[in-house]
């Protein structure tokens, strides 16, 4: 049915199966309530104004023809029977005494129930009274009873949309028929289309996540992430930069080296460093030297954020730092060589990183060795390449002062010279281009957290994904349903039922409108 | 007709200043000034009004992003005002549902010995296997799961959680009887005063064929146990009893089945060809009956109408095998 002209209203409301925030407000402001009776208005006009009321709310989408012939007057319910009640006593001592009028015992089924109570425990404090409220005095009753007047729309409750609706995976009844209509709906691994479908006990249905995210999810802005998107191609233009800088850079310096490595060939030592050398030109005109150099600097300034980040909770992120993670992500997937639009997870590009920085250390090892061997004559030495900092500097210096004594000695001794602020930053430089194993495994869960959960602009609801706002006012799950939200699936277990106490029918209205309406639709007069 | 309308004269002269302003403002054009300085304001009914300072406010901020559960009713699990007979019941949380399947699948236990143990309904807890082997089938695929949604979901709604090895409270009532429609009328039954009138004759006095509750009961190995208990029985000897019947019913209902498939396919001859995958089966051409539509029957009888695409027929189907 089409959409009526002002779904939501404020000033003739009506309530709606929908988490709008009018619908909210119109909620609480107890919208749906049965006047209280002055004047006289008949019979009839009581159980008109109930049934228009309860109509708007339960199926209001599907015609009045229909609904009435879904109506059924046998409304269900259902009795706890504890099994320690029925193996202790055989139901006669129901029946014993009563013809006396006499109470001889006071052993129920109820008595040998276990299950938690309803809650009776206020949240909010009502509102005072009115005096004299006819219908407060009529309802005080309805708790010791069953309500079956409240599943007067328990049919309804069968169709496949009011429980896509109901099992949370829409946030309206008519985005629900919608998802149905549209073909994101499968009931037992078939598509079902039909929205009007009648789930039988044991159906299972299955709703398309995207689709589930994207009708439950806050709406996505028309300008997201813009900057965001301003950052990232910032940074890769400044990537492809060092690395153009560098290849100038190593294509003279390889120059150089290959005069280096002429001259020295009589010395003896060379040829593996000439071999070495030829390589890289093959490769992509640099040294193995000259790359190892520029995978230094790409990984620290990979690593120069990360560090800061992994030293808070990763529960606790700001913003500023939640985007400087998913920096890292895009940095991360450009040094591993990923393409930029693929879907690594955090686990395979934490490994990789990881290998990465084992084959890296293991290549500054080699060169170390090279360098002590050839420092006597050129003093171009490891730390050269992280000599950004002053402590490092003088650690190089250090190390060229005594070149014959093994190199971590060399550094711890060089930086006894100096004072300990200057140690610890010295130390935590040249540690910049790696992470410890701690880190890396913090590094992963980090990764991890934020993959659940990424930006992708191409969705159509706002990432990361976040819940409408006021939707938890909505969030019920009524029991004749199973549902699984990991998978966007549930199970239609049973048909709904009345207990003692409760109905499992959610209708916002209270047991005198339903009582009238359903007086309506049984069409006695 | 705007440019037309002078200024000075017209009664239109406010409106038009004010749109003037605005589309000024919009520009930021220095000489926007000359016409008004005050900004032009929107219409907003005083029920809008109301409406934003309750969302706004204390009360209605609180439901924007609440941790954890949070409903509008007076009662704390009250989720419509009106109506305190309807309360947002709790749900299985995650980790029951993992333990569960895990129960199920892994240790082999029967659904109803799961179902005594932790309170929860029969169905209940085989629809959860279900779902939850769904979900494993979707991890083993790659498939993504929706998380965030699940989080988020999970906080807003109030849970119950099994942990072993402690004492529980039952999820849900795991023997509930349906009232029966037989049962709905008042009856008056005049018996001797002397006679033991038991559920049994209750349920006779209904109707003949009426069942009891105890023969109507989803749980009656639970009740037997209880009433071995009751005898004198230790209670570790009556569940292990307990266990072991229904185990023992499981098997025989997976043999039933088993068996069933296996005759299936033994009354099936597949042929296979490079593109399809014939089978045929040995029918009766009787089993249709007199008229040529009982549903034993195969096929469709040369000549009986087709109800299938006629008008006012619902079409819609009534069961997904």
């Amino acid at each position: 049915m089409r959409k009526p002209y002002r779904f939501y209203s404020l000033s003739r409301p009506k309530l709606r199966q929908s988490w709008n925030k009018y619908n909210l407000y119109n909620l609480y402001r107890q919208t749906g309530r049965e006047p209280q009776i002055r004047g006289t208005p008949t019979f009839f006009q009581q159980k008109w104004a109930a049934k228009a009321k309860t109509r708007a709310y339960h199926g209001e989408h599907i015609p009045e023809k229909k609904w009435v012939r879904l109506f059924s007057r046998r409304l269900l319910s259902a009795v706890d029977m504890p099994p320690e009640y029925l193996a202790a006593h055989d139901g006669s001592e129901q029946a014993a005494g009563r013809g006396s009028g006499l109470t001889t015992s006071t052993v129920t089924a109820e008595t040998f129930s276990k299950v938690p109570r309803l809650s009776t425990q206020e949240r909010s404090r009502r509102r005072t009274p009115i005096f004299g409220d006819v219908n407060k005095l009529l309802s005080d009753q309805f708790n010791n009873m069953t309500p079956y007047m409240q599943m007067t729309f328990a049919p309804l409750e069968r169709r496949l949309d009011t429980a896509v609706f109901r099992a949370l995976f829409a946030s309206s009844v008519r985005q629900a028929r919608q998802f149905v209509i549209h073909g994101a709906v499968t009931v037992n691994g078939k598509k079902m289309v039909h929205p009007s479908y009648q789930l039988n006990p044991g159906d299972m249905f299955q709703v398309d996540v995207e689709k589930v995210m994207y009708g439950t999810g806050v709406q996505k802005p028309a300008q997201a992430h813009q900057r965001l998107r301003e950052n990232l191609e910032a940074r890769q233009k400044k990537a492809e930069q060092a690395y153009q800088n560098a290849v100038k850079k190593a294509a003279s310096s390889t120059e150089q080296t290959a005069e280096s490595a002429a001259e020295g060939e009589a010395e003896g030592e060379k040829p593996e460093a000439d071999a070495e050398a030829a390589e890289g030109e093959d490769a992509g005109a640099l040294t193995p030297e000259a790359q190892w150099q520029l995978k230094n600097k790409a990984l620290k300034a990979l690593l120069k954020d990360v560090k800061k980040l992994l030293k808070n909770n990763p529960k606790e992120l700001t913003a500023k730092e939640k985007k400087q993670l998913r920096l890292f992500r895009a940095d991360a997937k450009r040094f591993l060589s990923h393409p930029e639009k693929s879907e690594a997870d955090a686990a395979e590009l934490i490994d990789e990183l990881q290998l990465q920085m084992k084959s890296h250390e293991l290549l500054r090892e080699s060169f170390e060795k090279l360098d002590l061997k050839e420092s006597q004559g050129q003093d171009q030495t490891e730390a050269a390449a992280e000599a950004e900092a002053e402590g490092a500097q003088a650690a190089a210096k250090e190390t060229e002062a005594q070149p014959e004594v093994n190199r971590e000695r060399q550094i711890e001794k060089g930086l006894e010279g100096l004072s300990e602020e200057q140690k610890t930053k010295a130390k935590r430089i040249m540690g910049d281009a790696s992470l410890s194993r701690e880190e890396m495994r913090k590094l992963a869960q980090l990764l991890r957290y934020d993959e659940e959960n990424p930006i992708d602009d191409s969705k159509p609801y706002a990432t990361p994904w976040r819940p409408r706002p006021y939707m938890s006012a909505f969030a019920f799950i009524p029991r004749y349903l199973e549902v699984n939200p990991n998978i966007c699936a549930a199970v239609y277990l049973r048909h709904p039922v009345a207990r003692k106490g409760m109905a499992e029918v959610p209708t916002p209205f209270s047991y005198l409108t339903s009582q009238l309406t359903h007086n309506w639709y049984l069409e006695r007069g | 007709m705007a440019p037309r309308l002078s200024a000075t004269s017209s009664p239109l002269a406010p409106v038009v200043d004010a749109c003037l302003a605005h589309s000024c403002r919009s520009q930021s054009v220095p000489f926007a000034r000359a016409f008004s300085s005050t900004p032009c304001r929107q219409k907003m009914s005083r029920a809008r009004q109301q409406m934003f300072q309750w969302l706004n406010g204390r009360e209605g901020s609180e439901f924007a992003e609440p941790r954890g559960p949070k409903y509008l009713g007076p009662l704390q699990d009250q989720p419509f005002p009106l109506n305190p007979l309807f309360r947002s019941q709790p749900v299985l949380d995650e980790h029951t549902r993992e333990l569960i399947w895990d129960k199920v699948m892994k240790r082999g236990e029967s659904l109803k010995a799961v179902s005594a143990e932790m309170g929860v309904d029969v169905r209940r807890v085989a629809a959860v296997v279900r779902l939850k082997e769904v979900e494993k089938q979707w991890q083993r695929e790659g498939k993504k799961l929706a998380i965030p949604y699940a989080k988020a979901v999970m906080n807003m709604l109030p849970k119950t959680s099994y942990r072993e090895g402690e004492k529980n409270l039952p999820h849900e009532p795991v023997n509930e009887i349906h009232v029966h429609k037989l049962t709905m009328q008042q009856l008056f039954v005049p018996v001797s005063e002397s006679r033991h009138f038991t559920r049994e004759d209750a349920a006779k006095a209904f109707h003949d064929t009426m069942l009891s509750v105890d023969a109507r009961s989803p749980q009656p190995e639970l009740i037997k146990m209880e009433r071995e208990i009751l005898d004198g029985k230790s209670r570790q000897e009556s569940l292990a009893k307990f266990k072991e019947a229904t185990q023992n019913e499981e098997d025989r209902v997976a043999r039933r089945i088993a068996g069933e498939q296996r005759r299936e396919e033994e009354a099936t001859t597949r042929v296979k060809t490079d593109r399809y995958e014939f089978r045929f089966k040995e029918i009766n051409a009787d089993d249709v009956g007199y008229n040529g539509r009982s549903r034993k029957g195969t096929g469709w009888r040369y000549g009986a109408p087709f109800d299938d695409r006629k008008r006012g027929l619902v079409k819609i189907p009534t069961s997904v095998p």
